[in-house]
């Protein structure tokens, strides 16, 4: 079992978050929707499999091939769930942005 | 006309009832080759939106092609398969040129990230080979010694 990676970039974490709010219905177009949706500009799917491969190789995601559709020219979605271990890197970098933000608000800034 | 016994036209005995009547069946007849167009027209949309909707979903096959270069064996299938759902989308929404510009589009977009990928793999390979060829500089040698001995067991 790979170990999972503590650090994260931005568009990975984008990604994560997108995973989790399609729940069960997690594949390569509706995570693409939900992203396109909440960032308000276009994610090409190559840019987006490959933040997925990368987060499948730090062991933060899991997937699994379901069966071929007609909608899709008989070829089969790839689902994807996010690790418990993701959940709690995830939870682990709001409270490192809420930290700097009180950081900055002590500053004065 | 004729009249009973064969002697030639005779006076028309039509009402002028019977002349409006006439007058207004042939009217109806004019409107019959509009009435004609109208529902050829509506047969003819009626077809060309089953056609739309039973075409086969076959995108551009240089853009897929492209993507069969650039993606690893187990992407390949899962990423076409996502376009092509797309590809349905707007194929139903517009026509088919307007689907495979589409399709292009969306390969272009990803030919950046899919190629840096593959080349951040083959750099990773040839780093690997290199590193190896210094912590053990014979190994070539060493497995044409141990082939030569294999074959010679053999003979």
């Amino acid at each position: 079992m790979k170990k999972p990676s503590n650090y994260i970039g931005e568009f990975e974490e984008l990604v994560l978050l997108a995973i989790l709010s399609q729940g069960d219905n997690a594949y390569g177009v509706t995570i693409r929707q939900a992203l396109e949706e909440a960032t308000a500009r276009s994610i090409s799917i190559g840019s987006l499999y490959t933040t997925l491969s990368r987060l499948e190789d730090k062991g933060l995601v899991e997937s699994w091939v379901g069966g071929p559709t007609a909608e899709r020219g008989g070829r089969a979605k790839k689902h994807y769930k996010v690790k418990g271990s993701a959940q709690s890197l995830l939870r682990e970098v709001q409270a490192a942005r809420q930290r700097l933000k009180d950081l900055e608000t002590i500053g004065g800034i | 006309m004729m009249d009973g016994n064969g002697n030639g036209p005779t006076k028309s005995s039509a009402s002028p009832g019977d002349r409006e009547q006439a007058e207004q069946f042939g009217r109806y007849l004019g409107l019959f080759p509009l009435l004609a167009i109208v529902l050829r027209s509506i047969s003819l949309a009626r077809q060309s939106t089953i056609e739309k909707k039973t075409l086969p979903l076959r995108p551009p096959f240089n853009a897929e092609f492209v993507l069969y270069l650039l993606l690893p064996r187990e992407e390949m299938e899962v990423v076409s398969g996502d376009l092509i759902e797309g590809y349905g989308t707007v194929l139903e929404r517009f026509d088919k040129r307007r689907a495979d510009i589409w399709f292009y589009k969306q390969v272009v977009g990803s030919l950046l990230p899919l190629l840096r990928r593959a080349l951040l793999r083959i750099g990773t390979l040839v780093w690997l080979g290199r590193i190896l060829r210094r912590l053990v500089p014979n190994v070539g040698f060493a497995l044409e010694v141990a082939h030569d001995r294999h074959s010679v067991r053999i003979r």
